[in-house]
């Protein structure tokens, strides 16, 4: 192509300060003149280039359509928008095609810009940011709207939940407080059953300090009528004495039977007498023991000797078993007095049995002493009852003929100083073979006085 | 103004198939070309009325109308002015489905935070595909137009999405999608978020995405919803 058709026919003077673009184009498209405008927007020559190659793809197609269809005669010019790619891309330059051709048959276009007030440029960039904005933040808005949305219906939700909780848990309360009802009636039940019982209580300690008071007169009562009574019994007796031993002159045979059945009277009388002192002193507390070393085998041998006359008189025979020496530490009158109710009871009670009595070391310390009799023995309903006082078993009415007699203290008055000096009395019997009492006692008692 | 119409370029038998969608955007199209937002409403309302579901509301009503938008102005028939107009008044038309579209969104699915790179201005494809995410069970974070990068990259370190969606509508805002995603890159450190970018010129040239440094792209809201779908389907 020659440089004649590269060659523009030139801009009218008028034009090259015009306020917007003026571009002549040859029919392909390449830019033959500029009025300079577009090299200063865009920051790179124009001239000779295809125009194309500064626009962008639609651009270009819009450019391409416009060379290839000329606008039909008659049709008003529309302004063209072409979007160039430079430093200034975004708003769209808008151009008018005008159309010449020359007397060589070449076609020309010629595009001018229609030159837009920068300010409306500038508040129609400032409207779209602005637009674009709000749109964005419709959208954020909106979506955030329904996730409160979201959370308010959750909200309402663990609201109902919470009101059925609530009504349980209401339920439930008042359960408990009908179970704390009952069981506060349960405890004023109870109170009112503790008062009851702190009442009888009460009225139990003034028994009890009332039966104290009787058995304590008792005991004086005891204790002040066997002195009184010992006074005349030793009296009759030393009469009767006198009378035996015929001070008074001779008695009949008559006579003197008479007196020693007095005599046997009085003397039984006094036994009597002395036991209730002794039980009396027992109950009373004032018993006070003396301890000391005392040897068991030599204490009942001893005290079978001072019963045998009693035993040989009623035909009875007395006998020790073998045994190594026990000691013990205790009060040997008051041992010595349970031996001979023991031994007693058993030459009185063993119907004409002989009287066995030993002596051993108990397993678990201290010492044992078993008294055997062959009598009827005792039946086991009666074990209980035969240490208590005046209790005497198949006591016969003709006592005196046999001469089985007791005052039925003994047992009691054993079992008791037992117990005071520590120890007890327990019993085991056959009927119709014989009973054994057998008398334990510590290997030693306390100072102390021993309570009754 | 008058219009062509959309159906001119389908094949017979869609057309048959998607009368009602057809016309739809046909008459959304008259709309907004001819500045009537009012009308551009009704049409919206009454296929929503008439069924028509809100996702298909955009692909087959907002997204085709808004293209042939493009179109007649590139073939000269409106002004950029007309576009810009056609554009608000959809972007509207969006905005009064919002309502129902995050009613019946769960927003429980992967977060994807979205936005036009600096300078950009066409923002409604990105807004599109947000939404539609959005109506998938998607949580979207919906930045805007000509986002400045730095602000981008603060926003996704704080919220730590699992995408980042970036567009440009023209050429000679590339660049600034690629200074976004090295940005990104060296921003997240470990936790890499999945880019993904759309835009006219990532549909003409496919090998421009993976050359940038992203690792999705698509050609229109549909495909790109698709295409996410998929990477995190498992």
């Amino acid at each position: 192509m020659s440089s004649s058709t590269r060659a523009g026919i030139g801009l009218h003077p008028a034009l090259r300060a015009f306020p917007g673009a003026v571009l002549e184009l040859a029919p392909d498209g390449v830019v033959l003149e500029s009025n300079g405008f577009l090299e200063r927007a865009l920051g790179r020559a124009v001239a000779g280039q295809r125009l194309d190659g500064l626009l962008d793809d639609s651009s270009r197609l819009k450019l391409a359509e416009m060379l290839r269809r000329p606008a039909a005669p008659g049709e008003p010019p529309t302004a063209w928008e072409l979007m160039l790619e430079g430093r200034d891309t975004l708003s769209p330059h808008a151009f008018y095609p005008v159309r010449s051709d020359d007397e060589g048959g070449d076609e020309r276009l010629w595009l001018v810009e229609c030159p837009r007030d920068p300010r409306f440029g500038a508040v129609h960039e400032e409207l779209a940011a602005v637009n674009s904005e709000q749109a964005a933040t419709q959208r954020q808005l909106a979506k955030e709207k329904a996730r409160l949305g979201r959370a308010l219906d959750e909200l309402e939700r663990e609201l109902s939940e919470n009101a059925v909780l609530g009504r349980q848990l209401q339920h439930q309360n008042e359960e408990m407080e009908a179970q704390n009802q009952e069981l506060l009636a349960m405890t004023e039940e109870l109170h009112s059953g503790q008062e009851q019982l702190m009442a009888l209580n009460h009225q139990l300690q003034r028994r009890s300090r009332e039966l104290q008071l009787a058995l304590s007169a008792r005991n004086r009562f005891y204790a002040a009528m066997s002195h009184e009574l010992r006074t005349p019994v030793n009296a009759v007796m030393g009469y009767n004495d006198l009378l035996l031993a015929s001070v008074y002159g001779p008695l009949n045979e008559q006579q003197e039977l008479a007196i020693e059945r007095s005599q046997r009277a009085a003397h039984h009388l006094r036994e009597l007498v002395n036991d209730v002192l002794d039980l009396s002193r027992v109950e009373s507390g004032r018993t006070v023991l003396e301890p000391e070393r005392v040897e068991l085998g030599a204490l009942v041998d001893e005290v079978l000797g001072s019963l045998r006359p009693m035993a040989q008189a009623m035909g009875v025979e007395l006998r020790l078993g073998p045994g190594d020496p026990v000691h013990i530490v205790s009060d040997r009158k008051q041992v010595r007095q349970v031996l001979v109710h023991l031994v007693s009871n058993a030459i009185r009670f063993g119907a004409g049995a002989p009287v066995f009595a030993s002596v051993r070391a108990a397993r678990e310390g201290g010492a044992q002493v078993e008294v055997v009799d062959g009598g009827p023995g005792i039946p086991p309903e009666d074990h209980l009852r035969i240490f208590d006082e005046f209790v005497q078993l198949a006591r016969d009415e003709n006592g005196d003929s046999t001469g089985i007699d007791g005052t039925g203290l003994g047992l009691p008055i054993a079992r008791r100083l037992a117990r005071l000096l520590g120890g007890d009395i327990d019993l085991s019997s056959t009927v119709g073979v014989g009973s054994t009492f057998r008398l334990t006692l510590p290997e030693r008692i306390g100072v102390a006085p021993a309570q009754p | 103004m008058s219009t062509a119409g959309l159906t001119a370029a389908t094949p017979a038998g869609e057309r048959r198939a998607r009368p009602a969608r057809d016309d739809a955007a046909n008459r959304f199209l008259d709309a907004i070309v001819a500045g009537n937002r009012r009308r551009a409403f009704e049409v919206a309302d009454a296929a929503l009325a008439g069924g028509m579901e809100i996702r298909a509301l955009y692909l087959d009503v907002f997204q085709p109308a808004l293209r042939e938008v493009g179109r007649l102005w590139q073939q000269n028939r409106i002004t950029v002015a007309d576009e810009h107009l056609a554009t608000a008044i959809t972007q509207a038309a969006m905005a009064r489905l919002y309502e129902r579209l995050f009613a019946s969104a769960t927003g429980s699915g992967p977060l994807m935070v979205a936005a036009c790179a600096e300078g950009e201005r066409h923002e409604v494809g990105l807004r599109m595909v947000c939404d539609i995410l959005e109506l998938e069970g998607w949580d979207t974070v919906f930045l805007g137009a000509a986002v400045p990068t730095a602000d981008l990259v603060r926003m996704i370190c704080e919220r730590q999405p699992q995408v980042v969606a970036l567009s440009a509508s023209i050429a000679p805002n590339v660049p600034r999608v690629e200074e976004a995603i090295r940005a990104i890159r060296q921003g997240c450190g470990g936790r890499q978020p999945l880019i993904v970018v759309g835009g006219r010129p990532f549909a003409a040239d496919p090998q421009l995405a993976p050359r940038l440094g992203a690792d999705v792209t698509a050609s229109d809201a549909a495909q790109a919803a698709e295409r996410l779908k998929e990477r995190f389907a498992a």
